[in-house]
């Protein structure tokens, strides 16, 4: 059996799976088995567990369960509150100044957790119900912050960032830095949008009482655990820019100052200590056992030469490069809606990587670019985690078009940014390269 | 039978656990003893490398128990009940077949170090098999959860 055929019935086989249930680490695993199965025989599937062993035990790689600890005890210690808290009421003669608060809360929250889950889950159980109260429309105050929470996903430290680093073999510590710039940049962009939509239509985000205000101010002041969440992330960021760690020793930094401030806070008791170790096991775990078989699915589709494959077939199609970038985003975004973050880099990395050298893209840039498209698609139905998350903890009856809906704007923000970058690659490479 | 097969599960799943807190406690001795002490260890990001595969393999049954293994389930939604089970115990005999599968050739790599006793080229000449076995482990315990699903649901079928 030729090639082509072999890697149209594994992909074939994959998203039979996919579609029957079965998750996805293993419907990978079964589509690289088959494939292996039909290039070499039954004897060569003894590679399988050498591939996962031998690409995974890779020190880059260790900084992942460090970061998802750090984001889990960060998420234990209800510190989201006291950064949400401090910036609402610094910011409140500002007109939608409790959605202003959930952007930059979010993006301070995403500069300590590497998955977009924890800072919507976090920042949107207080934000939404008070936005509300407020008067605030249901589909802003949902819809800001399933999309800010999405940041994580692009502000360093982020999971998928590391993932990324890997497959394509590119520096962790140069994606990071890469991602500051256009991580500001399009929490400004959020913040703009909302500033804006207060100004033109203040019914949608109401002014908040002064005695609301008051009330809040007398619980104490909030900057006291913000300030050293703060130096932290600046500790666990600027270690990485200035070379003085590897992303794993930054990580291990930024567990130990986690601890210290959810400790300051009293918020670690045994039982806390154990489910914080628990749920870290199972994230890592979860992201891991995807990352083993798309490892065995790359392998597989470095025998068939699929990705020399694929560049060649659109080398002769002449397509040009903006043609083409468009048909990459576009994929992506489509994979995005049915699958997670993690299976998406882990299966577009190493099929699409070739096709973007091959127009003398960076590998840097691109790598942030994926991250802001799977920003979107972790906002954009029917499968956005996000938008599953945000409708889960908004009080009442609150269904998924309606945060769909109010995410859709953010979303069009996220298409102008990575129409940005792209007219602007500097944006991204210049703080990793000077 | 069942009980053992929980308390494999539990087995593996507190090995990732111990395997998690472990890689925070040699990377944090590590960077005490390069930046405070200004002596870097040797073998600390072996080590390190050893306790990601563990974290890796070894919770695969837990995190399959509780249902934490992303899965697209778009599609099913949309199916009547019946289908739905079919799907499952598809999706189960799959499951079941593929970590059988992985467990048999990751207990052929392991005991092949093991009978050979290699070791890692570092100056820690880490015996390999230690490792490798996360890999049959971690997917025997998988299968062995994804077989008690399996005769769970046809016992749910069967009551009904």
């Amino acid at each position: 059996m030729d090639s082509v055929t072999i890697s149209i019935l594994a992909i074939v086989i994959l998203f039979a799976m996919m579609f029957v249930g079965v998750p996805i680490f293993v419907a990978l695993g079964v589509s690289s088995v088959v494939g292996i199965v039909l290039l070499q025989g039954f004897e060569a599937l003894s590679v399988v567990p050498g591939v996962m062993y031998d690409r995974m035990a890779s020190f880059t790689l260790v900084a992942v369960p460090l970061f998802i600890l750090m984001g889990e005890i960060i998420f234990a210690s209800g510190l989201g509150s006291d950064i949400y808290r401090a910036i609402r009421i610094s910011l409140h003669r500002v007109r939608g100044s409790l959605a202003v608060a959930s952007v930059i809360a979010c993006a301070i929250f995403g500069a300590m957790c590497g998955v977009s889950l924890a800072g919507a889950a976090t920042i949107g159980k207080f934000a939404i119900p008070e936005m509300l109260r407020a008067g605030y429309k249901k589909t802003i105050a949902t819809g800001v912050i399933a999309s800010a929470g999405s940041l994580a996903l692009l502000i360093p430290p982020s999971v998928g960032l590391i993932l990324y680093g890997l497959v394509a073999g590119e520096s962790v510590g140069y994606l990071f830095i890469a991602g500051v710039i256009p991580g500001i940049m399009i929490a400004l962009m959020m913040i703009a949008y909302v500033l804006v939509i207060g100004y033109l239509k203040p019914d949608l985000m109401p002014a908040v009482s002064l005695e609301e205000l008051e009330r809040e101010q007398e619980s104490g002041n909030p900057w006291i655990v913000t300030i050293p969440a703060l130096l932290l992330v600046f500790a666990v960021l600027g270690s990485i820019y200035f070379g003085i760690a590897t992303p794993s020793e930054s990580a291990a930094i930024g567990c130990f100052g986690a601890i210290l401030i959810a400790a300051y806070k009293r918020s670690l008791s045994w039982k806390v200590i154990k489910k914080i170790v628990s749920d870290a096991t199972r994230t890592t775990g979860m992201i891991l056992a995807i990352l083993s078989s798309a490892l065995v699915f790359g392998y597989l589709l470095t025998r068939l030469r699929i990705p020399q494959e694929l560049v060649m077939w659109i080398m002769d199609m002449g397509l040009d490069e903006y043609t083409v970038l468009i048909a990459i985003f576009m994929l992506l975004i489509v994979m995005g809606m049915f699958m997670d973050v993690v299976s998406v880099i882990l299966i577009a990395t190493p099929l699409l990587l070739p096709i973007i050298k091959t127009f003398n893209y960076d590998p840097i840039w691109f790598g942030i670019v994926m991250a802001i498209v799977t920003e979107m698609a972790v906002i954009t139905p029917p499968v956005g985690l996000n938008l599953f998350v945000i409708q889960g903890i908004s009080p009442g009856n609150t269904s998924m078009m309606t945060v769909a809906r109010g995410s859709f704007p953010f979303f069009l923000i996220l298409v102008l940014a990575v129409v940005l970058l792209t007219v602007f690659p500097s944006l991204v490479l210049w703080l990793p390269f000077g | 039978m069942l009980s053992f097969i929980n308390l494999f599960s539990l087995t593996t799943y507190r090995l990732a656990q111990v395997a998690v807190i472990g890689t925070l406690a040699v990377i944090s001795f590590e960077v005490a003893a390069r930046y405070v002490f200004n002596s870097p260890t040797q073998s600390s990001l072996e080590i390190t490398e050893y306790f990601l595969v563990a974290m890796g393999f070894l919770p695969l049954a837990a995190i399959y128990k509780s249902n934490g293994h992303v899965s697209v389930e778009i599609v099913t939604m949309l199916l009547g009940p019946k289908s739905q089970a079919v799907c499952r115990k598809l999706a189960l005999l799959i499951t079941l077949s593929f970590s059988l599968l992985v467990a048999w050739f990751g207990f052929d790599l392991t005991l092949h170090a093991l009978q050979t006793k290699t070791a890692s080229s570092s100056l820690l000449s880490f015996p390999m098999w230690i490792p490798y076995s996360s890999i049959p482990l971690g997917f025997l315990a998988l299968a062995l959860e994804s077989l008690r699903q399996l005769f769970e649901s046809a016992a749910t079928k069967e009551t009904v």
